[in-house]
Parts: structure tokens; C-alpha cells; sequence
């Protein structure tokens, strides 16, 4: 049980990240990203590429992971940044299958490795140092250190000019023009950043997972991001983690359900999913911006004193 | 009012969350296998007919059953395992791989099953067989055939023959048969269909022929007729073909409507994936040839399909519920020709009883490496809407 909920939560980590990075771009900036999964694919299969067939060292080819999807974020922005946000939104659904179409036509390395087949045997950081059951706590916390860290960069992003001047794009261009700012600039910076951390997801994944084949990057798994960003509050960073823990949680829990209740295993599939849209819902209906709303700032003088 | 609703929901989810902790104590008693399978999803009816399958065999082997070996000897087995209650835990893949894992994982965490029945895609066989084979649990793999799996480990087997062999098996049927050199090959974008058009092409290639096309498709399109256009282009005299009911329906209709017909003939692998859609329009199939996977005869009928009928109150969906009952059957010989469920203990127990057990599906003897030594397939050639056995005279 202790290894199941230690896998739990290395999954809500990485998880956890992927939806910091989407919070990022759609709850910060305002950007409605279709196809974040794309990036989660790059770090994946560019750390992979990196290690299994160039030779590079683990962590090396985790940074080209990220590097290489923060690249594509700011190069998927850069035509598109001047787009209106529904036509935006349908770009990067397009880029995203794009990169998994390339992905699955792709041979890499032997006849049997890449393209639909995936890769295989990845092999995992530090491995030779641990057994095999503490080597799962060790990812773990590797993993949620990184989620610490990605939260603290994430507030320092905020405090910053460049945080305050996204948050005021999501409100609408007029502000930040009328401040002289160049709107596309500061997309393609947002997307580039937010594709960077959902790079580093990826290539998390990857390397524990041990296999990644384009199955894993379809365009649902973008909408299971979604999920957790908005039942948590997009905008909002620790609410986007408790977002992704309750999306998890109901993921796994519900396995659990057919012991007590006696219950056809067909129908538990479609009822997780029943669950989850049913939660939205109820959150949509009841709690417009998520469990855990953004706090507005209020940036407005204090009354002047009277008299 | 939205806090109470709220706070509702939250606390059916953690609920379910803190529900997970007595599971453990659940039929202490039993010998408990665990299974994946794809239960919905795209290939939920092959799932279904797996879980199906193996609870044939489930009740078989806890309501005591003579098993078939070879020589006409038999084994009697049961009540249960080492003198208890077998049973096998189910969890839906989904037919995600992501969905696959977290199964995987409960079983082998939370319900600490010995070994592990499944899956049926290639796809996630490979990352849960990799996860069994480190956690040293043992899988046997029901219908995945990517040759990608013999590279597991010593924990995992597989209960069907994989791609190269079917691959092969294709095609030395359609050169012996059509005495074509220049083929082109159609197959699904997935580990099983490249898997196939790749043993395909290059046993061709080994007995001096050439691929001339290969065309991978996406599932699910509503239109393939680029894709066939390319299938066609440079003349193939003839086409290796591989399809699930729904796409092989439409592709064969198209490749009809478009006049598009390969001179010496289509050869089809696992045919019985597409004979019951292709019905509605017999002609566009018409003299068809290929294999099917030898799920079939009199001893098929007598110990699995007959049975499942009885059980089910239908006849089996697909081939890969047969595969299923025998995957079952061996993991059971082997438990009770090990004495335990030790998995290094079982492990080599697989390895004896595959080489005395007669499976429904054929002979299951594994090779060093946990997979299928052969396959046993049958020729076919679909005729007037139906399935018809094949003798195929060489044409040279």
C-alpha cells in the first residue's frame, strides 16, 4: 500500500507541474492552450532522444527536454501570437498533434523502437544507488522538490514586472498597450516559459515511467489538465495542485470502489469520468473561479481621510 | 450552500481515497491472481472477451477440471490452488497506457498479487511488463504480438505468437500462393500493425521479393482513399493487408468503389478481426485470402467455445478470449506444479507445463525468452460472405 501511495504521489507531482505550467499560460496570461500536452510530449521524448540514442547524461538530457519545449512554446507563439483567443486556441490544438503525428511516424533507433512502438527501457536517474522499493521514495521527493521549486518560481514570476504585465493581458490587451507594452512579446515569453515547465514534467515522466509511446500524449490527456486547473482555480497556483490531487485521487480511488460495492468494472471507467465532469460542474456552478480562488490584489488608494 | 455542496463532493472523494486502506484484508484465504484489461475504450469488446475467457477458466479451475495434455493424458486440477479459493482481481486499462499503470500498480502494491494476467495492446504490455518484471511479478500477455516484448525480462511470457511469426507466416503464404514478386502492405498505425508489415516485408525480401508500398493508417478516419490511392501506386501485383472490423469495412468499400484491385490477389492476417463487418458488402471482399489464428476444430469447440456459449449465452466475441483461458490454465498448472506462488518457483513451472499443456488455441510451449515457440494458424479465403478453409496449391 505504502509503494501505491508513493507512486500516487509521485504522479501528482509531475502531474502537478504539468498544471503549474498551464496555470502559467491560461490562468496567468489568459491564453487558452488546447495542445499543452505537446509540451509534456517534447520534454518526454527530447530527454529520451537525448539519453537513449545520443549518449547524453540523464540530467543533461532532461535540460534539453526543457529547453527544447520552452523553444517550441515561444516558436508556436510566434505566428500566432497575434490571434484572437479562439483561433489561438485551435492553433495549438493543431501544433500539438502535429508534434505527436511526427512522433508516431518516426523511427527511433532500431526497427522496433520509435514511432508507434515508443521507447522502451529508459533508463532512470540514480538508479544503481537505491533498492528497488526506496528507489521510489527517492523519485518521489526528487519529483516534489521539483514541484516546490516550480511553485516558488512561479510566485517570483508573479511579484516580477513581466508577472503583473501577463496578469494584465489576461484582462484584455488595452491596458498593457496603452502602457506601451508589446502584447507579443510577452506571449511568446509566457508561452515559452510555461512550455519549459511542462517540458521538465515530461521528461520527469519519461524517466520513471521507463517507456513513453505517442499513446500517452493524445489530446485527452490536455483536457485532464484542464480539469485540475480549473476545479482548483485557474489563476491561483496552490489551487492548480489541489486541483491535480483530487483529479488523481478520484483517478485511483475509484479502482478501490469495487471491493466494498458490488459493482460491474465496465461501468467504474465511465463513472470516474461521470465523477470528474460532475465536480466541475458543481465547482463552475457554485464556485465560478475554483476550489481555491486567485486572491485579487487591490491596487486602489486608500480613501482620502474627510475634512 | 455552495460550501456544503462542496465540502459533499470533497468528502465523497476522500472518502474514496481513505477506503482504499482496507482492501488489503479483503479474502485473506484466497489465491489471488490479478488481471488488466482494457474493459472500455477503443479495445474494450477485445478486453471484455479476455475477462470473459479467463473466468471460464477461473471456474474451471476452482470447480476442480481435468486439464489436456498432450499424448491424450490429462491433469486434474482443483478445488482452487494449494487447497484454496482462486481469485482473480480485474482492473480496467481503459486502453490508456497511463490508466494501465496505475492498475498495474494497485495490483502489485495493494492487492500484492503474484502474477498478472494481460493486456491485450502491445502498448501497454510493454511499460506494465517492464514494471511486473522489475517488482520480479509474472505477467503472461494475452494478445500483444510488438516482437518488442521478448526483450522484457524472465518475468513476463506471452500466450500468442508475436508479429514476426504471423508476419512471416503471411508472407509465405501470398509468394507461395500468388507467386507475386512486388507486394505493398496496408497496415494500422500501431505496434501490432507495424509489427506486422515489418515481418511481412522482410521475409519477402529474404525470398527475393520487395515491398513495394507501405502504407500505415490512423484508426477512426472516416475516409481512406488517399491511403489507398498510395497503396496503389507502382502497380503491387499484391497487398498485405491488416485491419480491425470498423476501418477494414471501410477500406475494403473503398478500394470496391474505386476499382482498386491488386492483380494477384489481398492476403489478410487474423481475418476473423473484419469477416463479420465486411458482410454487409460480401463483394468487396470477395477471394480474400489470409490466415486466421487456429482458434478453431473440434477440440476448440468441445473445450472452449461450446462451454462459453453455455456460460454467456453467446458465442465469443473475438479470438483473444481463447488466449486468455489458456493463459489462465497455464498460470494455474504451474502454481500447483511449483507448490507456491513464489514467482522464481512459478516462473520455472511455466516453463515445464507450457511443454505438456494442450491450450485451446493451439500449442503454448514458451521458448527461453517466455514467448510463444509458434502460432497456429489456418488459411482461409473469404467467399460468398463467409470464411472458408484454404488448401493453397504453390503457384510454382
Amino acid at each position: 500500500m505504502t509503494d501505491f501511495l508513493i507512486y500516487l504521489a509521485t504522479m501528482v507531482g509531475i502531474w502537478g507541474i504539468l498544471s503549474l505550467s498551464l496555470n502559467l499560460q491560461y490562468g496567468v496570461t489568459g491564453l487558452v492552450n488546447l495542445g499543452h500536452i505537446v509540451f509534456f510530449m517534447l520534454g518526454a521524448y527530447i530527454s529520451t532522444i537525448m539519453v537513449v540514442l545520443a549518449g547524453w547524461p540523464i540530467f543533461l538530457g532532461m535540460a534539453a527536454g526543457v529547453v527544447a519545449a520552452a523553444a517550441f512554446g515561444a516558436l508556436m507563439a510566434l505566428p500566432t501570437s497575434n490571434l484572437q483567443q479562439d483561433y489561438w486556441a485551435i492553433s495549438t490544438l493543431a501544433a500539438a498533434e502535429i508534434v505527436r503525428l511526427v512522433f508516431l511516424n518516426t523511427q527511433l533507433g532500431g526497427p522496433y523502437s520509435g514511432a508507434a512502438f515508443g521507447m522502451s527501457g529508459i533508463p532512470r536517474p540514480l538508479r544503481a544507488y537505491f533498492t528497488s522499493g526506496s528507489y521510489d521514495l527517492f523519485y518521489m521527493v526528487m519529483v516534489l522538490t521539483v514541484l516546490a521549486i516550480c511553485l516558488a518560481l512561479c510566485w517570483w514570476v508573479l511579484a516580477t514586472p513581466f508577472g503583473r504585465t501577463i496578469k494584465a493581458l489576461r484582462e484584455g490587451d488595452h491596458v498593457p498597450l496603452a502602457l506601451g507594452k508589446r502584447i507579443a512579446t510577452f506571449r511568446i515569453r509566457s508561452m515559452a516559459l510555461g512550455g519549459g515547465i511542462g517540458g521538465l514534467a515530461g521528461a520527469l515522466f519519461a524517466h520513471y515511467n521507463a517507456f513513453i509511446s505517442p499513446q500517452y500524449f493524445l489530446p485527452l490527456e490536455t483536457f485532464i489538465v484542464w480539469a485540475m486547473v480549473i476545479l482548483g482555480g485557474a489563476g491561483n497556483f496552490v489551487g492548480v495542485i489541489v486541483g491535480t490531487v483530487i483529479i488523481q485521487s478520484i483517478y485511483n480511488s475509484t479502482r478501490f470502489l469495487k471491493d466494498f460495492v458490488p459493482i460491474d468494472q465496465a461501468l467504474l471507467g465511465s463513472l470516474r469520468m461521470i465523477l470528474i465532469a460532475v465536480l466541475i460542474i458543481l465547482v463552475i456552478l457554485y464556485m465560478p473561479k475554483g476550489l481555491i480562488p486567485e486572491r485579487r490584489r487591490r491596487y486602489e488608494r486608500p480613501p482620502a481621510a474627510q475634512g | 450552500m455552495k460550501r456544503t455542496v462542496l465540502c459533499g463532493a470533497l468528502a465523497i472523494g476522500a472518502a474514496m481515497l481513505l477506503g482504499t486502506v482496507p482492501s488489503t484484508v479483503q479474502a485473506q484465504e484466497d489465491v489471488k491472481l490479478g488481471m488488466i484489461t482494457s474493459l472500455t475504450g477503443t479495445n474494450a469488446v477485445q478486453g471484455k472477451d479476455i475477462a470473459e475467457g479467463m473466468q471460464l477458466a477461473l471456474d474451471r479451475i476452482n470447480e476442480g477440471y481435468a486439464v489436456p495434455l498432450k499424448g491424450g493424458e490429462t491433469r486434474q486440477i482443483g478445488l482452487g490452488l494449494l487447497g484454496r479459493t482462486v481469485s482473480v482481481i480485474v482492473e480496467d486499462t481503459e486502453s490508456r497506457p497511463q490508466a494501465a499503470m496505475d492498475a498495474v500498480r494497485k495490483l502489485v502494491n495493494v492487492d500484492n498479487v503474484p502474477l498478472v494476467l494481460g493486456e491485450y495492446s502491445s502498448g501497454v504490455s510493454l511499460p506494465t511488463g517492464q514494471f511486473t518484471n522489475e517488482n520480479k511479478v509474472i505477467q503472461i500477455s494475452i494478445g500483444s504480438t510488438s516482437p518488442q516484448l521478448r526483450e522484457i525480462g524472465p518475468y513476463f511470457f506471452n500466450a500468442i505468437g508475436l508479429d514476426n511469426i504471423g508476419g512471416a507466416e503471411l508472407a509465405r503464404l501470398a509468394m507461395r500462393d500468388s507467386g507475386a514478386t512486388r507486394f505493398a502492405s496496408i497496415v494500422p498505425n500501431n505496434p501490432f500493425g507495424v509489427g506486422m508489415e515489418l515481418s511481412a516485408c522482410r521475409t519477402v525480401e529474404e525470398m527475393g521479393g520487395e515491398c513495394v508500398n507501405k502504407v500505415r493508417y490512423d484508426l477512426e478516419k472516416t475516409d481512406y482513399k488517399a491511403e489507398l490511392n498510395r497503396l496503389f501506386q507502382g502497380d503491387p501485383e499484391a497487398v498485405f493487408y491488416t485491419a480491425y472490423g470498423t476501418e477494414a469495412r471501410l477500406i475494403f468499400r473503398q478500394a470496391f468503389e474505386l476499382g482498386l484491385k491488386p492483380e494477384k490477389g489481398w492476403y489478410a492476417d487474423y481475418m476473423t478481426m473484419w469477416s463479420n463487418e465486411v458482410r454487409e458488402i460480401p463483394e468487396a471482399a470477395e477471394g480474400v485470402k489470409g490466415w486466421v489464428v487456429g482458434v478453431s476444430g473440434e477440440f476448440y469447440d468441445k473445450e472452449y467455445a461450446a462451454p462459453f456459449e453455455e456460460k454467456y449465452g453467446r458465442a465469443s466475441a473475438t479470438a483473444f478470449g481463447a488466449y486468455a483461458y489458456d493463459a489462465t490454465m497455464l498460470a494455474a498448472l504451474a502454481i500447483e506444479e511449483a507448490g507456491s506462488t513464489d514467482p522464481d518457483a512459478v516462473r520455472q513451472a511455466l516453463m515445464d507445463v507450457s511443454k505438456t499443456y494442450v491450450g485451446v488455441t493451439g500449442d503454448k510451449t514458451f521458448d527461453d525468452d517466455g514467448m510463444q515457440f509458434e502460432e497456429n494458424y489456418e488459411y482461409r479465403v473469404y467467399t460468398r460472405a463467409k470464411l472458408e478453409p484454404y488448401d493453397f496449391a504453390p503457384a510454382n
